[in-house]
């Protein structure tokens, strides 16, 4: 397991999830790609923000 | 789409350039490195991907940095936007200090319908500083109010506080307190003005308010007093007592005017100068003022129709017969060069039943005769009999002074 393949595996893994594509890793689990819409955010002191909308990796375990 | 094993070694033959064989190979000692590190329960770092961890008997994966937003790239530099108009009142009871001074007010208001009437009744009686009015509140409070004992401690807390609240002046605290009317209104105005206190809420609210926008109402009274005064002086000089000065002024005026234009009668003719050593000063002005004389209608205004009227025996009038030995002011109907028109036109006028003269006159050394109706003492006598002549001589004429032969 040398530095290259984990770099290969990390931008693999990347480049798929980003074309919304789930990897799975058998043994592991598998990483989804997952999007999240623009929602509005209440603080505690009364402050309301909108928060941006986000793509995220999320990772599901077997 | 879904990447298996099979596709994920593909893609990684593909993209390390190695044999497949070594790509599993690889593949499956991550796996199992990355399995016995969450079973002893340590964490699992591959560099610009992510950290696995073992939680709650199962694995996570926390995604670096790097990770996050390469994924994240269609929304990076997004931030959160503060939505100022929604506002909301949070419901918990954890509020930060902004909330804080609406609790203090509720307290006070609460604090004021219980016991308001108590106070102003305590206050109204004596003015009193305030530690003294609490004691007094304590004092009263026991008879009257029926939780006397358990409302003894809160009606302090909250009178300090209200108290507080006012020291800081008439700001925010004084202006809700303005808004609200009655006992409120009422609480507030007899801390302030302890001297106004028999007082009702109608006059205590106008009294606040006066003192709110004092500086502009002030401005504002001061400039009403002052045009005032100045419209009321003006209408005095005007019209009141300036009349009584009339005469006099307009004969100043007469003399002045006339004094101006004394040098012109030395350019006029023979008939002219004979007419001067006869006149007084005031004459020569009628003679020198021949170029336009629609200017002197506006010489002076004068007062002294009336008393033509009144007297019975007036020696003046518009009808009637010439008195020659009186002097005094015509209405110059005609001008003209030639004396038989003249004349004519005063036969004309004398059937009418005016009075008549010729004068004659020199302008730019040419000789007039004027036919005037009327004599009148003034020119204000004789502008006012102008508005009752009949048409063709109420718009076309002039006043002259009538030089005695």
């Amino acid at each position: 397991m040398n530095k290259q393949f984990l770099k290969a595996f990390s931008e693999i893994v990347r480049e798929q999830v980003v074309r919304k594509n789930e990897v799975k890793v058998q043994g592991i689990g598998s990483f989804q790609f997952r999007h999240r819409k623009q929602f509005q955010k209440q603080f505690k002191n009364g402050r309301v923000v909108m928060m941006p909308p986000k793509d995220t990796i999320t990772f599901v375990p077997e | 789409m879904i990447i298996d094993k099979e596709k994920l070694i593909s893609l990684l033959v593909e993209k390390t350039g190695s044999k497949q064989e070594e790509v599993e190979e690889q593949l499956t000692e991550l796996i199992n490195r990355i399995q016995e590190a969450a079973s002893e329960g340590k964490t699992f770092e591959i560099e610009g991907f992510g950290t696995f961890s073992m939680e709650d008997d199962t694995l996570q994966f926390e995604p670096s940095s790097l990770l996050q937003t390469e994924v994240n790239n269609k929304y990076a530099g997004m931030k959160p936007i503060e939505l100022i108009g929604a506002f909301k009142q949070p419901e918990g009871e954890e509020i930060p200090d902004m909330i804080e001074p609406e609790k203090d007010e509720e307290e006070i208001w609460t604090f004021d319908e219980e016991s308001v009437e108590e106070e102003t009744s305590t206050k109204a009686d004596k003015p009193v500083n305030k530690a003294e009015e609490k004691d007094e509140v304590e004092e009263s409070g026991e008879p009257a109010i029926p939780k006397a004992t358990e409302e003894q401690p809160k009606e302090r807390t909250t009178s300090d506080d209200e108290t507080s609240a006012e020291d800081i002046g008439d700001g925010d605290l004084g202006m809700l307190g303005q808004e609200f009317s009655g006992d409120q209104s009422e609480e507030d105005e007899t801390e302030e003005k302890e001297e106004q206190k028999k007082d009702k809420k109608t006059q205590k609210v106008a009294a606040e308010s006066d003192t709110k926008s004092d500086p502009i109402e002030r401005f504002l009274m001061v400039a009403v007093v002052l045009i005032a005064i100045g419209v009321a002086g003006w209408f005095i000089y005007d019209f009141g007592f300036n009349s009584l000065q009339n005469t006099n002024s307009a004969n100043q005026n007469f003399t002045r005017q006339s004094a101006q234009k004394n040098v012109q009668p030395q350019q006029t003719g023979d008939l002219d100068k004979k007419s001067q050593d006869q006149s007084d000063p005031s004459q020569e002005t009628g003679s020198g003022k021949k170029s336009e004389p629609q200017q002197q209608l506006k010489v002076t205004k004068q007062e002294g129709s009336h008393s033509e009227a009144a007297k019975p025996n007036n020696p003046y009038g518009l009808k009637g017969t010439v008195n020659h030995s009186i002097s005094g002011y015509t209405i110059v109907v005609h001008s003209l060069k030639d004396q038989q028109k003249a004349e004519k036109n005063r036969q004309y006028l004398q059937e009418k039943g005016f009075r008549a003269i010729i004068q004659s006159a020199v302008v730019n050394s040419v000789l007039y005769y004027r036919v005037g109706i009327g004599q009148f003492p003034t020119v204000d006598a004789a502008e006012k009999t102008i508005k009752k002549l009949p048409e063709p001589y109420k718009s076309n004429n002039f006043i002259k002074r009538i030089k005695q032969q």
